[in-house]
């Protein structure tokens, strides 16, 4: 006899084969891949952080950061935690198919996502503006431009991310009992805001404040 | 999502919770990075400014990426 026939009926009238998961186990071990490819991102991070707090001090002193303008790093972490915040609204109204607060809720994510991707790139690195710091200005240039460089990459990847769930939203594929590709996205970009979150005070806070000579 | 919303559903009770748990982490986020901010100028302790780190992250990641369902399993909301 086949599987198929040692299938059970499942919610949709449909013979489920034993041998391939359900949706539901789908979901969980797709769960489980995404938390494992955020965990290995970690260390990616980290090897960023333990360049920083290595190569950004003095024997006499201790922790060194480059003087950097603080406001703009201030407004645009709340810029990105305001993202996070409307990337959980979008999923919480995906699991209740409340489609009018998902769209605004995925919009206003992708929104504050582009001004702090802007932000970073105008404001910080002063790409046709005032120039603070070069990626060529020591140790300090290096890693400053390597931590927020690879952070950058991730919030574009989350930004496409959050526009193909979007659309994909708006097409009707999520529903209440599936909403997977929203979840999937909302782990990604609060992973992005997670590193952020460590991301801030080495770059910006911790350590005693120097200037970087431009060169 | 499916063309066939439940207006009544998306404004029980039961969601407003859900987004007003949210809305609550968010605020606590937002504060702790306005004390993060004044902490890193005025009483620069990279320890305190560690720990606070670790309190946004712990926040961050048991309620807006919901670790626990990777044991629980479910949709945490």
């Amino acid at each position: 006899m086949s599987a198929v026939a040692h299938g059970h009926d499942d919610h949709h009238g449909e013979l489920h084969n034993p041998m391939e998961p359900t949706r539901q186990e789908q979901i969980v071990m797709n769960r489980f891949g995404l938390w494992l490819f955020c965990f290995s991102e970690v260390f990616l991070f980290a090897a960023l952080l333990a360049a920083r707090f290595y190569l950004w001090r003095d024997p006499d002193v201790g922790a060194l950061r480059p003087d950097l303008p603080q406001a703009p790093a201030l407004i645009f972490t709340c810029v990105l935690l305001v993202s996070s915040f409307f990337m959980n609204r979008a999923e919480v109204a995906a699991a209740n198919e409340d489609r009018a607060t998902f769209n605004f809720s995925m919009a206003s994510t992708f929104v504050m996502g582009l001004i702090f991707l802007v932000g970073v790139i105008v404001l910080e690195w002063g790409v046709g503006g005032e120039t603070h710091i070069l990626p060529t200005s020591g140790a300090f240039g290096a890693v400053f431009f390597a931590m927020t460089g690879m952070h950058a990459i991730h919030v574009i990847t989350g930004l496409i991310f959050v526009a193909i769930v979007w659309r994909n939203g708006n097409l009707g594929n999520y529903s209440r009992e599936d909403h997977w590709g929203v979840e999937a996205c909302a782990i990604y970009w609060h992973f992005v805001d997670l590193v952020w979150i460590f991301f801030y005070p080495a770059i910006y806070l911790i350590g005693l404040a120097v200037h970087i000579p431009i060169h | 999502m499916s063309d066939h919303s439940h207006p009544e559903k998306a404004g029980s009770a039961i969601d407003r919770n859900v987004y007003r748990k949210g809305f609550n982490t968010f605020l606590v986020l937002a504060v702790l990075t306005v004390v993060e901010y004044f902490v890193g100028l005025w009483f620069p302790s990279a320890v305190l400014l560690i720990l606070l780190a670790i309190a946004k992250a712990a926040l961050v990641l048991n309620i807006f990426m919901g670790i626990t369902k990777l044991w629980r399993g479910g949709d945490h909301h």
